[in-house]
């Protein structure tokens, strides 16, 4: 089924290995295995959460003193630190879901400060500050996860540092796409060949470049979409859509361009991922249904869930590990949606946030636990 | 295995023990700063408020930033005579800061952007239900700042000499 499955299948054909040492390291595997979207998503829901409790302190702001607020902040912050440390194992989601959540929650504290004394500055001095304090944080994880928030971060701040030098806010727009190709593309020489390979490692698996190029396409991808979605969010701006879609198409190829030394005759298997990663991720803003009455979401969300269903069957089917997991993943998300969409504008509120949050986390604990289920069950009725 | 721990438990002490040094900094200039009274007008008629803060533009009394040299975007000081309580502040030097004047003991440090001078007191957070009682920077407001080693931070915006909140709650009866 996965790359490993497929290795140990050819070891066991070839007499390297026989079949019970075989099936000892697919057990071992699968259970020391880690599944970084988790973490990713896991990361998503602590987001939620801290800007959930932030939300109630802003909420309540006239009844609270300065000084118990800086208190009530240095407890959270010192004790999500503690927690960290004092949390067993190396390598746990418990444990690098506390140090993200002490890392990010920086931010919030200077929010917070900057709130507290009425400070004001270019956006650049603040996260040019996280950089420094996030710095050995992100050193000190055992996953890629405050790293990749780390660089992004770096690149956004070097971005609004240029722009604030040289007062270049007619050409604000063009700066940012110059900036996110630039990004997209240092970040995959980065992390495959160049530099900073050794420091930011990636994952045995994400080697292949196949999956660097795919990291880097929907980095690109959503960096662009967050920073001119409102110029092409509009149902007529059919010209912007497409401009958005060559850009992300475009980059991906110079992205293949840094990683021709690792790619051999996986060119055209190279390709079709890059196509079909750009082609899910067109389909993700499907994830939310339409403003439309009961029953027509009802039909839309069946039908959205049979579309992936039927996606996580083709992965059984052509022995696809990897689009299995997304498709499973994706119809995860959409429960989330429902929640979303059923809670409105409350989950704007501070208590909706942090409840969003655990939902997250919760939905992505259950689909890592489960999905093996499914998998087995879908390969059985094959 | 005993390094990485060390490790962790460093990374763990030194952004707190930042960031809370930075907080001791803000502390300082308030309780030690000296405090003047500066005369605020608005920033944009368009959109003077935006989120849960109160852009304004401060009155020095005289134009700080001519627009039109490269130097001026570099560290630009201005120097204060502490006047009479509930008067602004007389500016009585600004330029370039190595050229500040030895006897120039309260001092703000800033930027011109264009014709702009800012020290990052042009900001002041409130309440966002308190908004629909504050659609403009009010004609005789002026800010309470303490200014210390040439770092300044808004202690209260002054509407004749009722503090801000104490306005709005007036406005809103």
């Amino acid at each position: 089924m996965s790359r490993l499955h497929t290795k140990i299948h050819t070891w066991v054909q070839h007499n390297l290995i026989n079949a019970h040492q075989a099936q000892a390291i697919l057990d071992y595997e699968a259970k020391h295995s880690t599944n970084y979207a988790r973490f990713a998503v896991a990361g998503i829901g602590i987001i939620a959460i801290l800007t959930g409790f932030i939300s109630l302190i802003a909420a309540n702001w006239d009844f609270i003193r300065p000084a118990h607020k800086l208190f009530c902040y240095a407890l959270l912050q010192i004790g999500f630190g503690l927690a960290y440390l004092k949390t067993p194992g190396q390598r746990t989601l418990l444990k690098e879901s506390l140090l993200c959540v002490f890392t990010l929650g920086f931010l919030g504290g200077m929010g917070l400060i900057s709130q507290i004394y009425h400070l004001s500055g270019p956006v650049w001095r603040p996260l040019a500050f996280w950089l420094v304090l996030a710095f050995l944080p992100t050193l000190a994880s055992r996953t890629r996860l405050l790293a990749h928030i780390w660089i992004l971060t770096l690149f956004v701040t070097i971005l609004y540092f240029l722009s604030h030098l040289f007062n270049a806010n007619l050409l604000w727009h063009a700066a940012i796409i110059a900036c996110s190709f630039v990004g997209a593309v240092f970040m995959v020489y980065s992390f495959g060949v160049g530099p900073c390979a050794p420091w930011l490692r990636l994952p045995e698996h994400f080697v292949q470049p196949l999956l660097r190029i795919s990291c880097a396409t929907l980095v690109l991808f959503s960096s662009v979409w967050l920073l001119v979605g409102p110029y092409v969010n509009k149902a007529t701006d059919t010209n912007g859509y497409l401009f958005f879609f060559a850009v992300a198409t475009v980059v991906a190829l110079l992205s293949t361009y840094w990683s021709h030394r690792a790619l051999t005759r996986a060119l055209k298997r190279a390709l079709c991922y890059l196509f079909t990663i750009v082609f899910i991720f067109l389909m993700l803003p499907f994830l939310w249904s339409p403003s439309i009455e009961w029953l027509g979401t009802l039909v839309y969300t069946l039908g959205f869930l049979s579309i992936w269903f039927f996606v996580a069957k083709i992965g059984v089917l052509r022995g696809s590990q990897g689009l299995f997991n997304l498709a499973t993943f994706v119809i995860a998300l959409r429960f989330i949606g429902v929640y979303f969409e059923t809670m409105g504008s409350l989950t704007q509120t501070g208590l909706g946030l942090i409840v969003s949050g655990v939902l997250i986390i919760l939905v992505a604990d259950l689909w890592h636990r489960h999905r093996r289920h499914l998998l087995k069950w879908m390969q059985h009725s094959s | 295995m005993k390094n990485s721990s060390t490790f962790a438990k460093i990374a763990i002490i030194i952004p707190v023990f930042l960031m809370f040094a930075w907080v001791a900094q803000l502390s300082l200039i308030t309780a030690l700063g000296t405090q003047l009274q500066l005369k605020i007008t608005g920033y944009d008629p368009r959109n003077l408020l935006s989120g849960h803060y109160l852009r304004y533009q401060v009155d020095y009394g005289t134009p700080l930033c001519t627009g039109g040299s490269a130097a001026e975007r570099e560290q630009q000081c201005v120097c204060f005579s502490p006047t009479k309580t509930n008067e602004p502040a007389q500016v009585t030097w600004h330029g370039y800061c190595p050229n500040k004047p030895k006897d120039c003991t309260v001092y703000l440090q800033g930027q011109c952007d264009y014709r702009t001078f800012t020290a990052g007191i042009e900001r002041y957070y409130f309440p966002e239900i308190w908004a629909q009682y504050l659609n403009n920077v009010p004609k005789n407001a002026t800010i309470l700042l303490n200014v210390f080693q040439g770092r300044g931070v808004v202690e209260n915006i002054l509407v004749g000499t009722q503090p801000l909140m104490e306005y709005i709650k007036t406005k809103q009866e």
